[in-house]
């Protein structure tokens, strides 16, 4: 693809030994450094709020109260929900995985604005910070979409987590405005932008949602901080204000976002699914405008959150309508990986099972989606477990997966070591099964009734959530595995190879770990991204 | 020079400050129109001139004091797209407040 | 990068940059993106506006009586005149007239803080008579049932414009030292259009604020 300096020994250090001690961190403008930084701290953030969710399943695991009264419960769920959205899944894969490999997608020495990235990382941790403090001053029990009017009544700790959410939302912007900077401004010469890796049209739609969408969270926040304090009477009953016009307002937003969770791991499976297929990705264009399809339709729908929250009859009709389009964009990126593997010469390595897995998992995810799109079944599944079952489905069948497989494949490269194949095998196994004991079960509870959010059910739920619970073990102990292996991994002395998967993007021609300048001579580019002969 | 990237200008365009005293003259004088425009009842049109008004005076800002008449079309579309959207939020809520049934107390 | 530039161009611009001009108009794709993300938050504000004032223009009404006209249109023009000589200095550093662009930053800078001068007589005065949002409101008189809402989100937008304001003038005081360190000149001058573009989008919220609150018949 690029006829640029080869993988092979270079005279210069790698990016992990530019600088020494903890200080050549904290105040690096390396973008490389800066993803590795996110990669801790959500990956840190992840096992806080898996915990959270562990303690929740373990309540569930029969009826009747064990461990935790309602109201320690709900605040439970609320951490798990506010922890997995903005300080997980949000940022997951743009800023770890983005950040690293964005600018070595597009042939660049670094993204647009180093010292806004450095700084969006501390605004993120700034934010985190006031999120989990929280927990020191007695919680929120409002679930992680703050609904008013409890939101405005509840005694727990609303100001300070709502604070924390409204700073990270900062730090997506400004990543939002480095991406798509980066992506006009700095891809090397000859990479039109029919020629960038799949992965970096993902990021790009993304960060189009980043910017546009996240600011309308920050005035929700924000007004709900003041309702809070001083009582504008916006969205407060009580006042004279609709409860219903905060929905639209913090759902404008929530429902991009949930864009924003998928669509980079999209990207991610884009990559894996060309590289462990040996091929070209078929229909190359038809994935590129998807992801900026999907973005825009994003926009459009967000009202199927309210469905029956006293919207009325014809914006749900209009908002279902529209919903049903952006199956649209989505299902075509899956046929299109389909082709992709079909004929491909398929190498079963754990990215790769974790791309597949992405794939299973994402289209049950997605084809729930519809149904709960369709207004009268939505009366039915509105708020049961059908609902908590398809965002599981497609945040962690879906973001995770991806997040975990785009660790893995691009693991020697960021890192310089090999890890295990078959402990990262186990784990996946363990993670993809047990995901599913956990979450289908989930389908099945919510179409017989069972509300979310309770810490109770009636015994004729127990079975459905007694094997849910077993299934959360499991998953834990795969996210274990996981763990150990990434570990051993950076702890071995086995260096990686410039490109042990014969992948053809701009990345792999370095060497692994990358130099701190990723190219010392810009490439240039005269072929698509995925040239495999 | 550039790389495949987009446009950027070769020249930088420098205005007169003529012009913007120019500007700033008719900004004036749309403010003393938007204040004597209340002492006239045009019924519920007064909200709309004053909104229109106060577009104008907008995009004079907008397109002089902001250089957006020299801009490149991406820093363009970069900046009023952010108006499309804020539409698209008004309407689609529109849709909803203005077309909810009021209850009949029985 | 090649091999035979002089080098002050080799070294006027960040190293992942090719040129000068590369990186300006980087900074200003960037900075545009971010006056969206300004627009878009403002603009939920006004969408939340419109709901309110079509669903209850009585508050609307009888709020407005309480506030100064003369003052808004006095601020307006404040603001108006500001954006003229933040454009002013602009213009004026890219045609290498330093103490003329200086003297219309101070300009703006005392713009900026007639503004919040004005502004605080306005609020102090509504403090003192009760007139505040919510269940704060305690004015005596022939009030509509939700007014407090008018004031809550009077309060809350020009509130949230008053913190553009002040952050506005910290802008414009880097700025001044900036310039008067000597690192503006009609080759790089990218952090004054920056905030330039900013304290305008301050000066456009508050074309719209005034008749939104002020003159409403």
């Amino acid at each position: 693809m690029a006829n640029a300096a080869t993988g092979s020994a270079t005279t210069e250090h790698d990016y992990l030994h530019h600088g020494t001690g903890l200080k050549s961190w904290l105040t690096t403008l390396d973008h490389k450094k800066i993803g590795v930084m996110y990669f801790i701290s959500v990956m840190l953030f992840f096992f806080v709020g898996g915990i959270f969710a562990l303690l929740m399943r373990l309540e569930l695991m029969a009826p009747g109260q064990q461990y935790f009264s309602p109201d320690v419960y709900n605040r439970f769920l609320t951490f798990h929900g506010s922890i997995m959205v903005f300080m997980v899944v949000v940022p997951g894969i743009p800023a770890y995985l983005g950040n690293f490999f964005l600018p070595m997608h597009l042939g660049a020495k670094d993204v647009a604005f180093p010292r806004l990235n450095l700084a969006s990382w501390y605004i993120f941790m700034a934010g985190a910070i006031f999120t989990i403090s929280s927990v020191f001053f007695g919680g929120v029990d409002t679930g992680w979409t703050f609904y008013t009017p409890y939101s405005i009544k509840s005694s727990g700790a609303v100001v300070l987590v709502v604070a924390g959410v409204f700073t990270m939302g900062f730090s997506s912007i400004l990543t939002g405005i480095n991406f798509i900077t980066t992506v006009h401004k700095l891809r090397a010469p000859g990479m039109t932008m029919k020629r960038m890796p799949l992965f970096v049209w993902a990021l790009y739609s993304t960060a189009i949602l980043q910017v546009v969408a996240t600011p309308i969270l920050a005035i929700t926040l924000l007004l709900l901080i003041i309702e809070r304090v001083l009582g504008v009477g916006i969205f407060n009953p009580e006042l004279g204000g609709d409860p219903v016009l905060f929905q639209h307002f913090f759902w404008f937003y929530s429902h991009p976002a949930v864009y924003i969770m998928v669509l980079p791991a999209m990207g991610v499976v884009s990559e894996i699914v060309a590289a462990f297929s040996r091929k070209t990705i078929f229909g190359y264009t038809a994935i590129a405008y998807s992801s900026l399809a999907i973005a825009a339709v994003s926009f459009l729908v967000w009202g199927h959150h309210m469905f029956v929250s006293g919207q009325s009859e014809i914006a749900g009709l209009v908002f279902s309508l529209l919903t049903m389009l952006v199956g649209v964009p989505t299902a075509i990126k899956l046929f299109n990986w389909v082709a992709t593997l079909y004929r491909g010469s398929i190498s079963v390595d754990s990215p790769m099972l974790y791309g597949l897995g992405f794939m299973f998992i994402f289209s049950i995810g997605g084809l729930t989606g519809i149904f709960l799109a369709t207004l009268a079944t939505n009366v039915h599944l509105h708020d049961t477990y059908f609902v908590v079952a398809h965002f599981h489905y497609v945040m962690v069948g879906g973001t995770l997966m991806a997040l975990m497989g785009g660790t893995y494949y691009w693991f020697p490269k960021m890192f310089g070591k090999v890890y295990n194949e078959t402990m990262a095998r186990i784990s996946w196994f363990f993670i993809f099964v047990g995901f599913n004991v956990t979450f289908f079960p989930q389908f099945i509870l919510g179409n017989l009734g069972m509300p979310r959010r309770y810490h109770d059910y009636i015994p004729e739920y127990a079975r459905l959530n007694e094997i849910s619970t077993y299934g959360s073990w499991m998953i834990g102990l795969g996210f274990l595995v996981a763990f150990i292996s990434i570990i051993q991994a950076l702890r071995s002395k086995t260096k990686a190879p410039a490109n042990p998967w014969g992948a053809t993007t701009l990345e792999w021609t370095t060497p692994s770990p990358p130099p701190h300048e990723n190219f010392p001579v810009i490439p240039t580019v005269t072929t698509g991204p995925y040239d495999y002969r | 020079m550039a790389s495949g990237n987009s446009d950027h200008p070769s020249e930088i365009h420098v205005t007169q400050p003529k012009v913007f005293f120019n500007v700033y003259f008719v900004l004036l004088v749309l403010t003393v129109m938007t204040v004597g425009a209340i002492k006239v009842d045009f019924g519920s049109f007064n909200l709309a001139l004053a909104m229109l008004i106060a577009t104008v005076k907008a995009a004079l800002v907008i397109w002089y004091f902001m250089h957006q008449k020299y801009e490149t079309s991406l820093n363009r579309l970069a900046f009023f797209s952010s108006f499309f959207f804020l539409f698209l939020f008004f309407i689609l809520t529109a849709i909803d407040v203005f077309t909810r049934k009021s209850f009949i107390q029985l | 990068m090649s091999t035979s530039v002089p080098a002050d161009t080799a070294h006027d611009h960040a190293h992942h940059f090719e040129s000068r001009e590369h990186q300006y108009s980087a900074a200003k794709l960037g900075i545009w993106l971010f006056m969206l993300t300004e627009i878009v938050m403002f603009g939920g504000l006004f969408v939340g506006y419109a709901f309110l004032r079509s669903l209850y223009p009585e508050i609307f009404f009888d709020g407005h009586k309480y506030l100064d006209v003369t003052m808004g249109a006095t601020n307006t023009i404040v603001l108006l005149t500001s954006s003229l000589t933040m454009a002013l200095s602009i213009s004026y550093i890219q045609t290498g007239q330093n103490k003329k662009a200086a003297l219309n930053l101070w300009l703006t800078f005392a713009c900026a803080f007639v503004f919040l001068i004005i502004k605080y007589f306005e609020y102090s005065h509504k403090i003192h008579d009760g007139l505040l949002p919510g269940h704060f409101f305690t004015h005596a008189g022939d009030h509509p049932e939700k007014i407090g809402m008018f004031f809550g989100i009077y309060f809350m937008m020009t509130g949230l414009h008053g913190v553009h304001v002040t952050a506005g003038i910290v802008l414009i005081s880097w700025l001044l030292i900036k310039l008067y360190k000597g690192h503006f000149n009609p080759k790089y001058f990218t952090p004054v259009e920056g905030v330039g573009i900013f304290w305008h989008i301050v000066d456009l919220v508050w074309i719209f604020l005034f008749p939104m609150f002020y003159l409403i018949h």
